[in-house]
């Protein structure tokens, strides 16, 4: 489960890297939020949404998208989908 | 006491919309209209607000961040209203917009940089190193590699703007969603048009301003209209729109042939645009990655302001020296009319600014600025409502003492009695009589060409005065005679240049002339006004015993100024008639 749930996350901040445009030494943690990381506004949260959709071949539900307090919740979002899928 | 404030706090969006409620004499006659800052501004840092301000406020509008609330809330009155608006961007139009990381403030000419708005396919091929018409050619002809569906980007965009209007009291993702393919809403994805920000100020006065008597006058259109460029007080800079975002979601309104108004009043075509934003990024991370600023900065120009035209343009020159922030950053030059120096080539190569009070300047000089100077033009002051009588005056000569003559402004009823030898004791009973002769210019019709010539002004100048003249001469006194403005109507056309030269984050404190005397400009003069004419036009100030300035020290009465123009006419009359004897 944990090893699923690690998956999930690692693959989530690829997209994250490549939508934000972030550096290697910049971390991205479960806790991390949109404040922290430059780039992460609403309207690139767009973005975000549609690159994760394609990564994992899903779509994310409106009422959550922006609903979501941080990268851990996304991740866990993802499985959620997944294991109802 | 001091009048209720209205508070508006956010972005630049916030900005504009405050300056729509100060700009509007309604609203400004209700309140002290106050912005305050969400952002850290790249060159003019965080604003304050005085505590007695936030005491006073009546309404705030409070733009929604959860990340920056309001940071004075506790300092507000229990009665103050606070009414909720969302930020109104759109990832629609520019779905890769990104912050350009080759981009840095130069201000004042650019605040935000010369390119802020980046596009991830372009940075991306900077940052591979591929050639700049490389670069060009993939950004428009390769879409299908984009890999985005615009589709499922109009059902997330319409999630988000419903979630944000979830959070707040006045709602427009509605608008935004039904009104964007058939009117350009944005000019770029968080700057609106004045489209929508008309949409949103009306909301924002339907979810509650106090309702004002006043306010049943209130015409938001005719502000934002008349008292803004026609792009609006966010058209800084006009993004061009992918062909096949265009193609995709049928914008009506887009012309593929137009040119972008960019920062800095520069404008392109479509792949101008781009091109420019390729070889400025591509320098600056050369630059940057040498370890060197870029070329512009290590060859930094003098930076001139040219304010060029009559004395009205000296004393703009004079006020803009004035204000620390602007003189600190420019050599601030007048040029008058007879001024070649002021306007030779060098010193038109070093300009960053010019100010050019309509016509003063030609075409000629404007052809040999810099690509991007600012350009901007003022319009020159002038009401002649107020004296339909106004005329060169033919017995005026200049004298020692009187360097414009005795009466250096004239009235054709006068000076045509003297020239028929009327006795001045019958000229005077005119001048005095409450009723307005027959034979007298038509007020009503005087009022529409004034209106006509005001209003055409605005249209032909980046700063407009000529709504606000109108809007305002009868509750306030604008002018002392035809072409003297009083301290007012300088401090808005002051207050109109600031805000051309240095955009919307200019605050309006910055045109205060409180601290000048209110004659000291140009107040030497005061030509009195028939008191007939002040009641046709209902003039509020007005009064009727007022004592009208004439030159250093004299104070005359109406019946004085009056008096005293027959008798010199006269006099210089029969002098002349002596001489040519």
């Amino acid at each position: 489960m944990e090893a699923e749930r690690d998956e999930t996350f690692g693959r989530v901040t690829v997209v994250m890297r490549r939508t934000f445009r972030l550096p290697e030494n910049v971390e991205i943690e479960r806790g991390t939020t949109s404040a922290d990381v430059a780039g992460w506004d609403s309207l690139s949260h767009a973005l975000l949404i549609m690159g994760i959709e394609e990564e994992f071949g899903l779509t994310l539900p409106f009422d959550k998208m922006y609903d979501l307090a941080n990268v851990g919740e996304l991740a866990d979002l993802i499985r959620s989908l997944q294991g109802a899928g | 006491m001091l009048p209720k404030t209205l508070i508006v706090y956010g972005n630049c969006q916030a900005d504009a919309i405050s300056s729509i409620f100060g700009e509007d004499p309604v609203t400004a006659e209700c309140f002290r209209v106050l912005y305050l800052r969400s952002f850290d501004h790249p060159s003019d840092g965080w604003d304050e607000l005085r505590s007695e301000d936030v005491a006073n406020c009546a309404v705030l509008c409070e733009q929604h961040d959860d990340s920056r609330p309001f940071p004075y809330r506790d300092l507000l009155p229990v009665a103050c209203h606070t009414i909720k608006f969302p930020a109104i961007d759109c990832t629609l139009l520019w779905p890769f917009s990104c912050d350009n990381p080759y981009n840095e403030p130069e201000p004042p000419v650019f605040p935000f940089g010369r390119f802020p708005y980046g596009d991830r396919i372009i940075i991306d091929g900077i940052e591979k190193g591929k050639p700049p018409a490389e670069i060009l050619n993939y950004y428009r002809t390769g879409w299908e590699r984009f890999g985005m569906n615009l589709d499922r980007l109009l059902e997330i965009e319409s999630a988000r703007l419903a979630a944000r209007d979830a959070r707040c009291d006045v709602k427009i993702g509605d608008f935004v969603l039904e009104n964007f393919r058939r009117e350009r809403l944005f000019w770029s994805n968080n700057h609106p048009t004045s489209v929508l920000l008309r949409e949103l100020v009306h909301r924002l006065i339907a979810a509650g301003l106090p309702r004002e008597p006043l306010f049943a006058e209130l015409d938001l259109d005719a502000t934002i209209t008349y008292r803004f460029p026609p792009e609006g007080p966010l058209g800084v800079a006009s993004i061009p729109v992918h062909p096949k975002i265009v193609e995709h979601f049928r914008l009506a309104w887009y012309d593929a042939g137009a040119r972008h108004q960019s920062f800095g009043g520069v404008t392109f075509s479509e792949p101008e645009y781009f091109e420019a934003m390729i070889r400025e990024s591509i320098a600056f991370r050369e630059a940057k990655k040498s370890r060197k600023a870029p070329s512009r900065a290590a060859q930094p120009r003098e930076k001139t302001l040219i304010v060029s035209g009559d004395v009205q343009a000296e004393a703009l020159a004079g006020l803009l020296r004035g204000i620390p922030r602007v003189a600190a950053r420019f050599e601030i030059v007048y040029a008058g009319s007879a001024d070649k120096a002021a306007l030779s080539s060098k010193r038109l190569a070093a300009c960053t600014v010019l100010c050019e009070q309509q016509g003063s300047a030609g075409p000629a000089v404007a052809a040999k600025l810099p690509q991007d100077c600012l350009h901007v033009t003022f319009p020159a002051l002038q009401l002649d409502l107020l004296w339909p009588f106004n005329c060169v005056n033919p017995y005026n000569d200049p004298e020692p003492e009187f360097r414009f003559g005795r009466f250096p402004y004239g009235d054709s009823f006068v000076l045509n009695c003297v020239d028929r030898d009327v006795p001045p004791h019958d000229i005077m009973r005119h001048c005095l009589s409450a009723e307005w002769n027959a034979s007298w210019p038509d007020l009503d019709q005087l009022q529409q060409r004034e209106s006509t010539r005001l209003l055409a002004l605005d249209k032909a100048n980046t700063v407009k005065v000529g709504s606000y003249v109108l809007n305002h001469f009868r509750t306030e006194r604008l002018f002392w005679s035809v072409n003297n403005p009083t301290n007012r109507l300088l401090e808005e056309l002051l207050f109109g240049v600031l805000h051309a030269c240095f955009g919307s984050m200019i605050l309006r404190s910055s045109a205060d002339l409180g601290g000048i005397a209110a004659r000291e400009i140009f107040g030497t003069l005061g030509v009195p006004i028939h008191r007939t004419v002040a009641k046709h036009f209902g003039l509020t100030w007005y009064d009727p015993r007022e004592r009208y300035n004439y030159f250093d020290s004299a104070q005359l009465s109406y019946d004085q100024y009056f008096e005293q123009l027959i008798e010199t006419s006269y006099s210089r009359k029969r002098l002349r008639a002596q001489t040519a004897g």
